[in-house]
Parts: structure tokens; C-alpha cells; sequence
């Protein structure tokens, strides 16, 4: 019976080190040969480096303009997620502590969103950025974000409200603190867990957004490290070896904010598996 | 939500004196959601009865005339297919392999939790560069891979066949989806009490029947789940799409949105664009609405 279990466990581990080499073997080529400069690169794919560079590198960081896109896409991940933590969380907590016609109906027309896709509204959707004259500025990215995930935000939010006891609250209004304070200094504490964990997961897909940035920001120095790559690749003066260090040192901050935050991004991906 | 005690009982008493606190709580995403989501939405199926061309400030109703135009539209069609076929590979293998990997993971395995992180890492790459990073792979290493080995499918002209972008595409999609299922099928296995397994082999079940007969239906709601994820996310394929094949050979390899993208915004057919992808979600919605009428029937019957 031991000895049975044993070579399940060995199978199971030599599943799992096949998986891992597919799931690494892309990003461990690119990173190999972002080192190296292209003639090596054609002559030998899987080698160490030769000539070891980091050429590709700096050419990638001045050809991206990597300090500032890298600056409006921190800017836009970090803003986004006020959004989400600060006014789909206050929305979903007032719609589960006052039911009544209004708040039903705004949580039922939210939900009800979910199911349509950005594509479907983005022909209009960029007149509307015209109209807003949001047009380049972060802040038209950052509030576009804030709507986009509302739905999921709120949803989780009033799920956790439902498991706040009303009677924590009644006592703190008792003792005269208006709905804000009574939000924020009883509730929110024992709901941020969910509500953080959601937004670790979040500032992924802040990071990776193309479609919707694209209609925003059009300007050379409004560029996100996106649309900077996208532009890096429509450029007529094209190699893999500068391209390549631009692939890594694009990744290189989402996997450096991966390798810390990886409890909450994985929690953030089970919250939203259970309660959704 | 409806529960008594959960309520705050003054909330229906005195509604006037509440409503600075509505504004507050509620006002700035009701407001933001009208004007990014709502008014966008209606002014999407709005413009697809219209000649708008986007820029010009006056435009004619024009009835059905771009959803007839759309109907006779084979480049559309064929997109439309392509991406339905393509989400179909997709979430056919993302989910078999994530199954299989969280149905491993949930065994006590040495160094559970490093597997489960290195597993869900391609999900972190997203947006155009998921695409330009397998570009490399497809056109650099696979083929100098083939060359070396021998393997004639690796050597492959990559994304000058139909076939081949459409492959392409589907490896890329299961690469980063695959890890992201799993975690959620690994909550779906959390979630099934021990003693359930326990009981069935003491009363003698193998483990294939375990599975058969005692996790797959336990798991139903998660299978539920990730079908949805899966479908809803292929469904919507763009990015990679421009950045993988960017549509080659001779705009074979183009899902929907991109067709509508171009027909919106290169082209300028802004109401014709409007047509189509009312048609696009409506076909989305539909898919989705049908696979979860589909699995969940499946649950209650367990």
C-alpha cells in the first residue's frame, strides 16, 4: 500500500515537472536570449550567451521610452484600484444595508453588465472619451477602469457586507457616528481582506489592458508599456535581439510584483472562484 | 439580501434624511456607469440603425440596413467562426489541463503551494506582449527546434497558413488560461469534504469510480465556472490576436473583434461597425447563456 502511494506521488511529480517546463520554457528562452546578440541568437537558440550584452536592454529602454511608460502604467494599476477598494465597495455596502426598489434595481443593472463585453460598446465608447475630453489624460484610463470593475467589485463587497453582523454597527450609531465613519472605521476593516486580495488580482489586468488604453491614449508621452510595445513592433526598423530585451524588461515588473504579492493574487483568484 | 437583521431598520423610515448619504455612497459609480458603460451600451445599438460614419455630426435612420449589409458579410461570418472554433479548442484543453493539474495538486505532494505559483505564472503575462513573446517562440525557436530534431510540424512556416495561425493562437490561449483554471478548480476540490472520499473507499470504490462518480459531480460548479471564464474569455480575443498573427496569411487568422475594429475604425463605418458587434454579443451572450443552462443542469442532478 506505501509503496503503491509512492509511485502515484513519483507519476504525479513527473507530470508536474513536464507542465513546469512548458509553462517556463517560453519565458526561459526569451529571457536567455535577450542576452545575446542576433546573429548568435540564429546560430544557436537553446546556447548560453557568447558574447554576453546588455545592449538589447538599453536599446529597448530608450526605443520604449521605458522610465515614462513604465511611470503612466504604475500610475494607472495604482488609481485603478481606487475604484474598486474606495467606491464599488461603498456602493455594494449601502445596496445590502438598504434594499428597497432603487439600490435593487442599481445592483441588478450592474450585475446584468457583467454580461456584456467591452467590444460591445466600444465604438461609442470612444466618442464618449471625445465628448469627456479624457483624451490622453491617465485619469480617462484610470475612471474607465473604475467602471469596468465595478460589477466584480461591488458583487464581492456585498458579499462580505452579508456576513458583517448589523448589530457592530448599530452600537457605534448609537454613539452618534454618521454612515461614513461608521463605513469606514467598522465595516471596511473587516471586509478588506476580500476587497484587497481582489485588488492584487486586479493590478494584473490594469497592467496587461491594451483594447481600452488604446482608444485613450494616443500621445508619444502618454504611452503605457502596452501601447509602447505595440508601436516597438509596427516600427520598420525590427530585430528579435532588441525586441526580446524589451519582452523582458517588460515582464520584469509584473513578475517581480508577482514573486510578492503571490498569496494575495492567488487568494484574489479563489475569492472570486467561490463567491462568483 | 432581503433578511431581517442585515437591514439598517431607519432605512425606510426616514428615506429624505438619507440622501445625502445615497449620493455619497452610491452617486459617484451610478454616475461614471451611465456615462462609460450605460449611455456607450444604448448608444452602440442606437448608431447600428443609423448611417453615422463617426465623425459628421448629422446621420440619416437607416432601419436594418446594416444588419442586412452585416448578413451578407462572408469576411464577418468567417471571422465569427474563427473565433467560435478557436474558443472552443480553447476551453476544451485550458480546462482538461487545469483539471488534471489542481486533481494532482490536491494529493499531498511535495512543495504544493511553489507548484501552484509557477503554474499560474503565464497568467501575469497579458495584453500584446503575450502575443510578441510567442511570436518568438513560433518563428525562432520552434523552427530552429524542428530544424535540429527533425520535427516537421515545429519547422512549419508559422502564421503563413491558416491552420497553422489558427494552432498558434490556440497554444497560446491554453498556455496562459490553463494555470488561472486550475486555482479555481483547486478551490472547487478544497471544497469537497474528505470524509466523501474516505467513505467511498471504504466501501471499496477504485479511484477512477471516485472520481467518476464522487469528485466530478461535487466539482460540477466549478466546471460550470470555468467553462464561462474560459469561453468568455476566448470569445473576446484581441490583443493577442494583433500581436500574434495580426490576422496573416491574408487576414485568415482574424477573430471578431478585430474585424469589427477594422471596420469601425480603419474603414470608418462606424454604424456599420455598431451593427456587427451588437451581432457579437448577442452570440456571445447567447454561447454563454446556453453552456451555463448546460453544466448547471448537471448540478442539480447530482
Amino acid at each position: 500500500m506505501k509503496r503503491e502511494k509512492r509511485v502515484t506521488t513519483f507519476i504525479y511529480l513527473l507530470i508536474l515537472i513536464i507542465s513546469a517546463v512548458a509553462v517556463v520554457m517560453p519565458l526561459y528562452m526569451t529571457i536567455l536570449n535577450s542576452f545575446k546578440p542576433y546573429p548568435e541568437i540564429a546560430a544557436d537558440i537553446t546556447a548560453f550567451p557568447i558574447d554576453f550584452t546588455w545592449n538589447n536592454y538599453i536599446e529597448a529602454w530608450t526605443r520604449l521610452d521605458f522610465a515614462n511608460s513604465f511611470k503612466n502604467t504604475l500610475i494607472i494599476a495604482i488609481f485603478s484600484n481606487v475604484g474598486s477598494v474606495v467606491f464599488a465597495s461603498m456602493l455594494g455596502y449601502w445596496i445590502v444595508r438598504h434594499p428597497n426598489k432603487f439600490t435593487n434595481s442599481v445592483y441588478f443593472l450592474i450585475i446584468a453588465g457583467m454580461a456584456i463585453p467591452f467590444q460591445g460598446i466600444m465604438i461609442t465608447y470612444a466618442k464618449m472619451i471625445g465628448l469627456l475630453n479624457m483624451g490622453n489624460h491617465l485619469m480617462g484610463v484610470i475612471v474607465s477602469n473604475w467602471v469596468f470593475s465595478t460589477p466584480m467589485s461591488m458583487f464581492l463587497t456585498a458579499g462580505a457586507v452579508k456576513s458583517v453582523p448589523y448589530e457592530i454597527e448599530e452600537s457605534a450609531r448609537i454613539d452618534g457616528c454618521g454612515p461614513l465613519k461608521v463605513y469606514w472605521q467598522i465595516v471596511f476593516p473587516l471586509i478588506k481582506g476580500t476587497i484587497f486580495t481582489v485588488a492584487c488580482l486586479n493590478i494584473i489586468d490594469y497592467w496587461n489592458n491594451y483594447l481600452m488604453t488604446q482608444f485613450i491614449l494616443t500621445k508619444k508621452d502618454m504611452r503605457t508599456i502596452q501601447i509602447a510595445m505595440q508601436s516597438l513592433f509596427n516600427e520598420a526598423f525590427f530585430a528579435w535581439d532588441v525586441a526580446l530585451g524589451a519582452v523582458s524588461l517588460s515582464i520584469l515588473p509584473l513578475f517581480i510584483f508577482f514573486i510578492i504579492a503571490q498569496k494575495q493574487v492567488l487568494d484574489g483568484v479563489t475569492a472570486g472562484a467561490v463567491k462568483g | 439580501m432581503k433578511k431581517q437583521g442585515n437591514v439598517n431598520p431607519s432605512a425606510k423610515r426616514n428615506n429624505y434624511k438619507q440622501l445625502p448619504y445615497y449620493a455619497i455612497f452610491m452617486g459617484p459609480t451610478i454616475i461614471l456607469y451611465l456615462l462609460l458603460f450605460i449611455i456607450p451600451f444604448i448608444g452602440e445599438v442606437f448608431y447600428s440603425f443609423t448611417d453615422w460614419n463617426g465623425i459628421s455630426s448629422s446621420f440619416n435612420m437607416v432601419g436594418l440596413k446594416n444588419y442586412i449589409k452585416t448578413f451578407g458579410d462572408e469576411k464577418y461570418w468567417y471571422s465569427m467562426w474563427f473565433t467560435i472554433k478557436f474558443s472552443f479548442f480553447t476551453v476544451i484543453f485550458s480546462n482538461l489541463i487545469a483539471f488534471v493539474w489542481s486533481y494532482i495538486l490536491s494529493h499531498d505532494i511535495p512543495f504544493r503551494n511553489f507548484w501552484r505559483a509557477l503554474i499560474f505564472l503565464p497568467r501575469i503575462i497579458g495584453g500584446v506582449i503575450l502575443g510578441f513573446l510567442w511570436r518568438f517562440i513560433f518563428q525562432e525557436v520552434f523552427v530552429q527546434f524542428g530544424k535540429a530534431t527533425g520535427l516537421s510540424w515545429f519547422a512549419q512556416d508559422w502564421f503563413s497558413t491558416e491552420s497553422s495561425s489558427f494552432w498558434a493562437l490556440v497554444i497560446v490561449f491554453t498556455w496562459t488560461l490553463s494555470g488561472y483554471l486550475m486555482l479555481i478548480y483547486s478551490a472547487g476540490f478544497a471544497s469537497i469534504p474528505d470524509t466523501l472520499i474516505e467513505a467511498a473507499t471504504i466501501d471499496g470504490a477504485k479511484k477512477g469510480q471516485i472520481l467518476k462518480d464522487v469528485i466530478i459531480p461535487m466539482l460540477m460548479p466549478s466546471i460550470t465556472r470555468c467553462l464561462f471564464i474560459g469561453i468568455n474569455w476566448a470569445m473576446l480575443l484581441y490583443d493577442t490576436n494583433i500581436s500574434l498573427t495580426s490576422g496573416n496569411p491574408f487576414r485568415l487568422s482574424e477573430g471578431a473583434t478585430m474585424n469589427i475594429y477594422a471596420t469601425a475604425f480603419r474603414t470608418n463605418q462606424m454604424a456599420y461597425g455598431a451593427a456587427k458587434s451588437t451581432i457579437f454579443v448577442l452570440v456571445v451572450v447567447a454561447i454563454t447563456i446556453l453552456q451555463v443552462i448546460l453544466t448547471s443542469r448537471k448540478e442539480v442532478e447530482q
